[in-house]
């Protein structure tokens, strides 16, 4: 039995080869399709995953921005806030101190205060909130108060990239869907060729005893060949992707804490790759084999 | 494959009532009744579009019988499709009128596909290639491509991949139809052969002088209709 396995994988192993041998540039449509599907699947994830960090990151923000306005200062309301429900901490920034750190980090030189009339900036706070759920019902209390201009708290941006990354996640969808269907066609295609330029050989194959299983195996592991060297490429750019975006985010973002490439995401492409690669083949197959 | 050359009274086929309208209306067999029996060396005879190749296709299930029923081996092929077709084929051998033989695969790789496709190993594939086409005479051209070989030695390398896997029934469909007189009594001394070894044998044959000399038993088919000749040849 096990004897018999490994010679019959012996021959279909070597049949697949073979096949792919001869399939040449046709190979190389489908390769290419596969990786460019592929590569913006990893992509799409990447994006997301990196849009998912960040909104864990805002969402589990526990500060409220306060902004006062003109002339009233901090100090004054400092008390007030401290006194609400659930406030942990208030730090008072008068605009002294941020017109300051502002010119230091735009590194201007000297004082330009007097070519733009005086200090733009006005006073602000922050408070720390103990809980996540009271956010958005004291950021909103704040708002209410005497002297008060406006608030700021990482969930409302949140919410705003919650609804941007579903609109992205549904044309992802979209664009990986149509992107599949094609894959699939383009390979069955290739399979298809690859089938009729050996449309003889499966006849006889039937005529002489062979299960359809057989004949159908050494071109669904050509399929699956396909898979793998298509998720192989689309790897390869989106590392190589990974490194220029992570280059040019030191450069330009240094603030942004990087998401690296991980290991499920190759997960992902492989079984997508692969998968795409059998039923494309199985689809090939599955007519030739009806012929008869 | 215990054999005498002789027929018995064991059952190797049958066809009982078969008729065959193909799609397109063109009667191929009308309510034919045949038994083959064990150790059988049977001609099959009739003219040209009479329904000789109508009748081994019943009994490889290339064709289905549109009416009737049809048992080889025990096994009724009526229905048969997929692995049990292939299964019941693997119990058999056949020699087709137009060799299919594949074209970019040397002798010897045509033959081995047969026991590769049945699961045998390299090295039993190996050990019976040489004898096998010691036997049909070709031991010399296991290299050549069938491009390369004349119409009788493709006809040879038909008959050695239809015995390779050393089948109890071998059906052979008008194998010295387009062979020169030397060869079509190659070909039968081959076949007859293999009848000694005990293999059952039906071989379809327009040429009823050939068949004479080998004759044991005969059918003609004519226009669908078969009729037992055996006693008047
Ligand atoms: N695949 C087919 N489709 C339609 N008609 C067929 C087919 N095969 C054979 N026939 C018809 O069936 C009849 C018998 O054919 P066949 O069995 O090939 O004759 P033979 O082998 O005796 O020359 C012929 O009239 C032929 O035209
Ligand atoms: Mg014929």
């Amino acid at each position: 039995m096990i004897r018999r396995f490994t010679t019959q994988s012996d021959y279909l192993l070597r049949e697949a080869l073979i096949g792919l041998w001869r399939g040449g540039w046709m190979n190389w449509a489908a390769i290419s399709t596969l990786t460019a599907l592929l590569f913006l699947l990893g992509l799409g994830l990447q994006v997301s995953t990196q849009l998912d960090g960040a909104l864990a990151k805002l969402g589990s923000q526990l500060e409220i921005s306060v902004y006062l306005q003109p002339k009233v200062r901090a100090i004054a309301l400092e008390p007030k806030l401290r006194s609400l429900p659930d406030v942990l901490q208030v730090q008072s920034i008068p605009k002294e101190v941020a017109w300051e750190a502002l010119q230091k980090e735009l590194g201007v030189q000297g004082d330009i205060s007097e070519s733009l009339g005086g200090n733009p900036l006005v006073d602000t706070l922050r408070v720390q909130v103990a809980r996540p759920t009271v956010v958005a019902h004291l950021a909103q209390q704040i708002q209410s108060l005497q002297g008060v201009e406006s608030v700021n708290y990482g969930s409302e941006a949140a919410e705003r990239l919650g609804s941007l990354q579903k609109a992205l996640g549904w044309a992802a969808l979209t664009l990986a869907s149509i992107l599949g269907i094609s894959t699939v066609a383009v390979i069955t295609t290739t399979i298809r060729l690859i089938v009729l330029s050996r449309r003889k050989e499966i006849e006889v194959l039937q005529l002489v005893g062979a299960t359809p299983l057989r004949i159908a195996i050494p071109f669904v592991l050509e399929g699956f060949a396909l898979g793998l060297l298509g998720t192989g490429f689309a790897w390869g750019l989106l590392l190589v992707t990974g490194s220029f975006v992570e280059q040019k985010r030191q450069e330009f973002l240094p603030f942004l804490a990087p998401e690296p490439i991980h290991l499920p995401l190759g997960l992902i492409l492989l079984g997508t790759g692969t998968g795409l690669g059998v039923i494309g083949s199985l689809l090939a197959v599955r007519s030739a084999l009806r012929e008869n | 494959m215990v054999g005498l050359g002789s027929s018995s009274h064991e059952v190797m086929a049958s066809l009982v009532d078969v008729s065959k309208i193909y799609a397109n209306g063109s009667c191929g067999l009308d309510r034919v009744n045949l038994t083959i029996y064990k150790g059988d060396f049977l001609f099959v005879t009739g003219a040209s579009g009479a329904g000789k190749s109508t009748l081994l296709k019943m009994l490889y299930g290339a064709e289905k019988p549109t009416t009737g029923t049809v048992e080889v081996q025990g096994t009724i092929v009526n229905s048969l499709t997929g692995a049990k077709l292939a299964h019941l084929r693997r119990r058999m051998g056949v020699v087709f009128q137009d060799y299919q033989l594949i074209p970019k695969r040397t002798v010897e790789e045509n033959i081995a596909v047969v026991l590769k496709a049945q699961g045998f190993d390299r090295a039993e594939v190996r050990k019976r290639i040489a004898p096998t086409l010691q036997m049909v005479g070709l031991a010399s051209k296991e290299k050549c491509f069938p491009e390369e070989l004349s119409g009788g030695e493709q006809q040879r390398v038909s008959i050695a991949r239809a015995i390779v896997h050393e089948p109890p029934l071998l059906l052979a469909d008008e194998p010295t139809g387009n062979l020169d007189v030397h060869n079509a009594w190659m070909i039968l001394q081959i076949l007859k052969k293999l009848n000694h070894l005990g293999v059952t044998v039906v071989v379809t044959c327009h040429n009823e002088q050939l068949i004479k000399t080998f004759a044991k038993r005969v059918v003609r088919v004519e226009a669908g209709i078969m009729r037992e000749l055996t006693p008047a040849l």
